[in-house]
């Protein structure tokens, strides 16, 4: 049996040697590919292009993405496979690259979970900041750095500083660090289910649909991982004008690669969760209408695909002939509240309260009450009229534009609660990722955003407390903000004199059409 | 609202069979279209209330037709709002949504079929189908129908409760009508002209509308859509 190739982590390569290798060689590629025509696979542009293209004829291997849907993880799965593929082929061709690395490369991941709070106190790298090799203007031989992307979320600018070359104070090109609730994994892996057909939410990989490029069915959600860390880490890194933020530049930016790379690392850990015991936990799809859907690529040759195109065919990592360096269970994880453990029950869900108006968000904490009744339909027929499941959902989430900013939501804050961000009241994310394609009728995405969240298990500890409201909802979103690396001091220092700086700064809207709470 | 879609289809299966049922002989054997109906009845000779006889034919027809051809495809927006209204609301807001949108299409149908008679078109004379069904063909492969097939999968904001929520639905049931009538008032046209005597034209037109707005990929069917619809446009052509 031939060797694995194996991603390894950014973070490990670079501790192991800053500027390791594979790294370079990976900047190579990228600088080769940027060279070469728009129209061929090789070529950055055309790569980019897969993912989302404008226009009205984008044909078959073009426009592609899948989004909100449980072709989520297999469609990328294939978009990285089929780009490795075609990077490895480029750098085997470099005269730069010694034959070992050639022999071994493999596209890097980027593990952005690091569960230091901030100001901690120990040492950086922090591994949710973005890795020193691309956020340096150069390479170590002094040529530029084709790595390295101006356009990623910067802070406010600051005139003391004298002007430099590159844009100055880019907040995650400076090593700055994202938030722990933009880069968790850890309420995403504690879903049980692929896709949860019966309930509200998108399960851990995403709702059951056709093709599906981004919203072309408004009310399906996407999966929890999807939604964070996949599209907060994309708005965390993107910030308001970013490639990253947006769906039709963000595989422009290097780093998205080892992001997905990420994100299908994740899938792996989810996967190594599954238990024969609850044999339908934790396993991927095995109907054919998943296993059997086939996607458009086209190899380093210029040539349609004959394989690895369907995701019954990716599944299986071994036959793809990689492997990831480390599949383990994030050390937090064990802390987390575990799912229930039955799919959602066949009783349809009920809507049982609801915000009667849109809620506008512009950058600042935001907090909306609705009274919530008692359940009419099935549920209040059976014994206990307690709901097996309870979802939360922010729908007819629009923008003109992305502002950059990811909200937290949080259910039920106290009101003396003056700092949510730490409490148990967390529910995930309104990532964003996306929402400029929200209004607009010239793409495949035809309204507003979705989150629905599985709060039963907050649903089920505060009413365990007697602290559940049983009148009324509360919903508070909390915007985040990039973390200054360093001591917690200096840190408060730096975010004080950036928004002295900067007060002038209109943070885009975003228009909330309803907050509901749903019980099944 | 799906029986009464296929309550509306069983109606306008029988009467095609039995070639009766509405003045005019409608049928197999009766290939008159809604646009016969006036033209014939419009000489100046004719007398007042046969004219409005074959123009309240007309109408009815189109009144089996409109619900036949367009709910099918809004099923899935009904079914949204009566999964997110409260419990006791659900079918209220879903006939709310289904009257709105449907009375779009009714608009729309009444005006078409008037005109039609109104202008004259010659008895029994095929070009008017034919001319029908290339514009529809044409308007498949344009921006705007894509951009309003794209509008008919947004979704509006529903109140929970009170006239709020009534309005919410009226506004949807509006919206969703008039995305959907961008979508497809070019595909409904040779309906308009041709009436039910075209049961299998209404099959094919049907099967258009319900792919594209129900499937995901429904906006990436314009070629295929057109493709179907100059064939269409050719066999009518042939036949006649």
């Amino acid at each position: 049996m031939t060797d694995l190739f194996v991603r390894q982590d950014i973070w490990a390569l670079e501790q192991e040697q800053p500027w390791h290798p594979i790294t370079h060689a990976y900047a190579l590629a990228v600088r080769e590919m940027r060279t070469r025509p728009p129209d061929h696979p090789t070529s950055w542009t055309y790569q980019t292009a897969v993912h989302w293209k404008t226009g009205s004829n984008p044909g078959p291997f073009m426009n592609q993405c899948q989004h909100n849907t449980w072709f989520f993880f297999p469609w990328h799965r294939m978009f990285l496979y089929w780009f490795e593929q075609t990077a490895r082929s480029i750098i085997r061709t470099l005269p730069e690259v010694d034959e070992q690395t050639k022999d071994i490369w493999a596209l890097p991941y980027w593990d952005y979970w690091d569960p230091r709070p901030p100001g901690a106190t120990q040492p950086p790298p922090f591994k949710d900041s973005l890795p020193p090799p691309f956020r340096t203007t150069t390479m170590p031989n002094g040529e530029p750095n084709p790595l390295f992307e101006p356009l990623r979320n910067r802070a406010r600018p600051r005139k003391a500083l004298p002007p430099q070359p590159i844009v100055p104070l880019v907040a995650m090109n400076r090593g700055d660090r994202l938030p722990r609730q933009v880069t968790s994994p850890i309420r995403a892996l504690t879903e049980l289910f692929f896709s949860d057909p019966a309930g509200v939410a998108g399960g851990f990989g995403g709702p059951v649909t056709g093709f599906h490029h981004f919203g072309e069915d408004p009310p399906n959600t996407a999966g929890a991982l999807e939604i964070t860390p996949h599209g907060s880490v994309h708005n965390g890194v993107g910030g308001k004008d970013g490639l990253m933020t947006f769906l039709r530049t963000s595989p422009g930016d290097p780093i998205f690669w080892l992001h997905h790379a990420n994100v299908d690392r994740l899938w792996e850990v989810w996967l190594g969760q599954h238990d024969p015991q609850n044999p339908s936990a934790r396993t991927n799809p095995t109907n054919t209408r998943w296993t059997g859907f086939q996607f458009q690529f086209k190899d380093e040759h210029d040539q349609p695909v004959t394989r690895i195109k369907t995701p019954g065919e990716v599944v299986d990592l071994a036959r793809l002939g990689f492997r990831y360096a480390d599949v383990s269970l994030p050390a937090e994880l064990q802390e987390a509240v575990p799912m229930p453990l039955e799919p959602a029950p066949d009783r349809p869900p009920e809507l049982v309260g609801a915000t009667d108006q849109p809620l506008e968000l512009t950058g600042d904490r935001a907090t909306v009450r609705f009274p919530v009744s008692r359940p009419a339909g099935p549920l209040s027929r059976t014994e206990a009229a307690t709901p097996a499941r309870v979802y939360l959902v922010v729908e007819d989430v629009e923008a003109d534009t992305n502002p950059g900013i990811v909200y937290a939501v949080f259910a039920n804050v106290p009101d003396d609660d003056d700092d949510p961000t730490n409490d148990a009241h967390y529910v995930g994310n309104l990532s964003l990722f996306g929402i400029e394609s929200s209004r607009d009728l010239d793409q495949d995405h035809a309204g507003g955003l979705r989150f629905a969240f599985d709060i039963t298990d907050l649903y089920t500890e505060l009413r365990g407390q007697g602290r559940w409201n049983e009148e009324q909802v509360t919903v508070t979103f909390e915007p985040l903000g990039l973390v200054p690396a360093g001591d917690a001091e200096a840190a408060e220092a730096d975010l004080e004199l950036d928004v002295a700086e900067d007060e002038e700064e209109v943070v885009p809207p975003v228009t909330v059409g309803r907050v509901s709470l749903f019980y099944q | 609202m799906a029986l009464v879609a296929l309550a509306c289809w069983a109606l306008l299966a029988a009467l095609h069979t039995r070639g009766s049922g509405l003045p005019d002989g409608h049928g197999p054997d009766a290939a008159h279209t809604a646009a016969d109906h006036l033209a014939m009845h419009h000489a100046a000779t004719q007398p007042a209330a046969e004219h409005t006889g074959s123009w309240l034919a007309a109408q009815g027809s189109w009144l089996l037709m409109a619900p036949a051809m367009m709910l099918p495809s809004a099923l899935p927006a009904a079914r949204h709002v009566a999964l997110n209204s409260r419990w006791r609301r659900r079918q209220r807001g879903s006939a709310v949504f289904v009257a709105t949108y449907l009375a779009v299409w009714l608009l729309f149908g009444s005006v078409v079929v008037s005109i039609a008679g109104w202008a004259h078109l010659p008895t029994g004379a095929s070009w008017p189908l034919v001319l029908a069904l290339v514009v529809a063909a044409g308007w498949e492969l344009t921006a705007v129908k894509r951009r309003c097939l794209r509008g008919c999968h947004r979704t509006v904001p529903l109140p929970p409760d009170g006239w709020k929520a009534d309005a919410a639905c009226a506004r949807f049931g509006l919206r969703y009508g008039w995305s959907c009538f961008g979508a497809c008032w070019a595909l409904m046209l040779p309906m308009a002209l041709a009436g039910h005597a075209s049961l299998l034209l209404m099959v094919v037109l049907t099967a258009i509308v319900v792919a594209q707005e129900g499937l995901v990929k429904g906006t990436r069917l314009g070629g295929a859509a057109a493709l179907v619809l100059v064939v269409a446009a050719a066999t009518v052509a042939v036949a006649a």
